[in-house]
């Protein structure tokens, strides 16, 4: 996240806010000396954002978000993001010493430094992908312009031909509330056998062929910069995922105690990476969740959760919501694509995998 | 089972347990079910959600709540200015009674949804959707977004621009118009993409995917007519004549009543209609009770709101073309207000959405008639209006009181 200094600092106060220069940024206030722990019940009584007072003369109402501690730091994000060209004030406290207030306005999307919009990533990662593949996310490090995706992206074989039927066309295009992130779901039909797409153009990826996911240079983003060059992920379609999930068959390997060491989970094939942020929960024996991140290596075969605070001997348990999901669709509760295969019972209950760290 | 069909449900499992804040869309019509799950139609992607709220607390005693430039102060808490706030629905929890209120924040691509909900202290709190859970399920069949409402002026005159504006609006927006929820189903009101417009779905709750779809015909007494394509504008749920039937009132206004047991899938209901309000488009209605008799408050965006004992539902006629002569019938006419359709009562202001607070008061979205300030404010059941617009003869002081 961009940030810069702001420019009217009370130099004697040794304080610092830290205004943000995208929506979805937020507002850092550090302090010489360290917050105690009580700021975190009342974080609002050392700094508040609000919508500038020329445009609510008559309100008093702060802006609604989250506050976070880090140190000497405490940090502002709204729940939604901050709009263009709309001023923002921020009442602030110097220091913990003094009851006064600081003034500080800032206005996002003036003299702001934007940058070039490019692809960060596209998951799966891997080159060989099954062939009944359910969907790609495409990451963008700015939000992009909506609407186009069937326009410029392109699934084309190794004779360079344009598949224009294989991926799902929606009402509204499936982007992340930031406009960062898009979700391309291969048209459902084409993947699942017995439906008459299937049969008539067979599925978008076949084994042992080679496909290119190209997103053209030509996509703008939100502030009408073009992406400077194609992205281009190659494919090479292999053996379809047609067994159930066998979660028997994961490894989990558990971190050393007093250290921020990763919590490994190795599954038995590639799994949805934006659902296991989503439907895998570590907590305590007691139910109090862990917090931390997810981070995944060998193309989405394994899982690594690290945690924020050291992880403390004791025993856990990772819940699992049964609908995630491996890359093409299948879930713990059973497959995505059923044809000739007897349909499974839903079990409601989440699965739960304890472990122990000593 | 059709191709077409088959994708649509396809799509629906995929997306029936999604608990992630960027599948919401939009939040429109709201409604709590007794035990406080909130259903939200969400237009946008065509789909119903439900957020469990049912661990809400009883407040210790009954509150008002009055909240005046209720969309400024949305606004302001937010991040944004008022132009930006388009206040959809509000709701009452059945148990705390705080007012839960859906909201459109920002326009056309950057449009955001937003949940809030208004405490007993009248403080308003955003529910960051990001961290709340739910349920969601697509509906079959919805309008598709290009199909848009139709062009035309009134009474010879041509279309304004605000009648223009009105034509770009997708016939999306009335996918989902109200929601009532009877023994574990979810019946939604609205229009569909099929050649019958206006439909009734059911949905069972929890949502497993299933739904089910009845076109929906009624007479419309004053359009002299029988119409199928105007989705039915509010509706609840009352024994009347012993069975459990939907009270749905439509534009213009005819009251109509279906038995429950005749939305079935892929039937044509009809609906019997009982009687006309007179010209206008409804927009709540809420049972209370006054002096312990059932009334229906029924709110209307071109007239002052009716209050209608349920009573009189009881073995009134149904009609049909037969019943009267031929042409419109115009509020001007003998025939309009027809049937027991109560009594229009004084109001103050203009109710956009309302709902009943507690055993006594409502309290309502209203714009101030001389202000036009949009304020969340209560109104008693009884004499549901305020003074501070109004000056008469009790305003002004007797020589002796000064």
């Amino acid at each position: 996240m961009l940030m810069i200094l702001s420019q009217n600092l009370a130099s004697q106060t040794n304080s610092a806010l830290l205004t943000p220069t995208e929506p979805d940024g937020s507002v850092s206030l550090e302090l010489s000396e360290l917050l105690p722990e009580n700021v975190k019940t009342h974080p609002e009584r050392f700094f508040q954002v609000y919508v500038n007072h020329d445009h609510n003369a008559h309100l008093e109402l702060a802006i609604q978000g989250t506050y976070s501690l880090n140190g000497n730091a405490l940090s502002f994000s709204p729940i939604y993001p901050f709009d263009l060209g709309i001023s923002y004030t921020v009442k602030y406290r110097s220091s913990l010493a003094t009851e006064e207030f600081l003034i500080q306005s800032f206005i996002i999307g003036e003299n702001q430094i934007v940058t070039s919009p490019e692809v960060l990533n596209i998951y799966p990662t891997g080159e060989f992908l099954p062939e009944n593949l359910l969907r790609f996310y495409i990451y963008f490090n700015n939000p992009m312009e909506k609407g186009y995706a069937n326009t410029f992206i392109q699934l084309t074989n190794a004779e360079g031909d344009v598949d224009s039927n294989a991926f799902m066309e929606f009402k509204d295009e499936l982007w992340s509330a930031n406009g960062k992130r898009l979700t391309l779901l291969f048209d459902p039909g084409r993947i699942k056998q017995g439906v008459s797409t299937h049969s008539e153009l067979g599925p978008p990826l076949l084994e042992g062929n080679n496909y290119k996911l190209t997103i053209s240079a030509s996509w703008q983003d939100v502030y009408g910069q073009k992406l400077s060059v194609n992205t281009i992920k190659k494919i090479e379609a292999v053996h379809a995922y047609r067994d159930k999930i066998n979660y028997n068959d994961w490894t989990i390997l558990e971190p050393e105690a007093n250290s921020k060491l990763p919590l490994e989970i190795h599954f038995d094939r590639m799994m949805d990476h934006a659902l296991i942020r989503s439907m895998i929960r570590i907590s305590k024996k007691d139910e109090t969740s862990i917090c931390g991140f997810w981070d995944f290596s060998d193309h989405e075969h394994s899982a690594y959760f690290i945690p924020e605070e050291n992880w403390v001997t004791g025993d856990y348990i990772i819940t699992i919501d049964r609908n995630l999901e491996d890359i093409t669709g299948n879930n713990l509760h059973g497959l995505m694509d059923t044809f000739g295969k007897e349909k499974t019972q839903k079990s409601i209950s989440d699965l739960k995998i304890p472990f122990s760290i000593q | 089972m059709n191709f077409k069909l088959l994708i649509i449900l396809f799509l629906a499992m995929i997306t029936s347990t999604s608990s992630n804040a960027q599948d919401i869309q939009s939040l429109g019509k709201l409604h709590f079910n007794s035990d406080g799950i909130l259903f939200a139609g969400d237009n946008v992607s065509g789909a119903v959600l439900a957020f469990n709220f049912t661990s809400e607390i009883t407040p210790s005693e009954t509150f008002e709540i009055n909240i005046y430039n209720v969309d400024a102060q949305v606004a302001a808490i937010l991040g944004t200015l008022q132009d930006q706030i388009q206040i959809n629905d509000i709701a009452v929890h059945p148990t705390s009674r705080e007012v839960f209120i859906s909201v459109t924040r920002g326009h056309g691509d950057n449009a955001l949804p937003a949940l809030l909900k208004v405490d007993a202290e009248n403080n308003i709190h955003t529910i960051d959707l990001s961290k709340v859970e739910f349920t969601s399920q697509s509906l079959l069949s919805v309008p598709h977004s290009s199909h848009k409402l139709a062009l035309r002026g009134s009474m010879g005159s041509p279309p304004t621009k605000k009648d223009i504006a009105k034509s770009k609006q997708s016939l999306r927006i009335l996918t989902v118009v109200d929601m009532e929820f009877y023994k574990g189903e979810l019946i939604v009101a609205g229009l569909s993409n099929e050649d019958f417009n206006s439909v009734l779905r059911r949905l069972p709750y929890p949502f497993e995917g299933e739904e089910s779809i009845s076109s929906v015909e009624m007479y419309h007494i004053a359009h002299d007519q029988y119409e199928s394509r105007a989705p039915i504008r509010s509706m609840v749920i009352k024994n009347i004549n012993g069975r459990d039937q939907l009270v749905a009132a439509y534009t213009c206004s005819p009251l109509v009543l279906i038995p429950l047991e005749d939305i079935t899938h892929n039937t044509k209901v009809k609906a019997r209609t009982i009687g006309d309000m007179g010209n206008g488009q409804p927009i709540d209605i809420v049972p209370f009770k006054l002096e312990g008799e059932e009334m229906l408050f029924v709110t209307n965006n071109s007239r002052s709101p009716r209050v209608i004992p349920v009573k009189g539902l009881h073995n009134a006629k149904v009609v049909s073309k037969e019943d009267f002569e031929r042409g419109p019938k115009l509020d001007l006419g003998p025939i309009i207000p027809y049937g027991p359709m109560g009594q229009s009562i004084m109001f103050t202001g203009a109710s956009l959405r309302i709902d009943l607070l507690n055993d006594h008061q409502f309290v309502s979205l209203n714009r101030d008639i001389e202000t036009g300030s949009l304020d969340l404010v209560t109104f008693n059941t009884k004499m549901p209006f305020k003074m501070h617009n109004i000056v008469g003869e009790f305003d002004i002081p007797t020589p002796s009181s000064n």
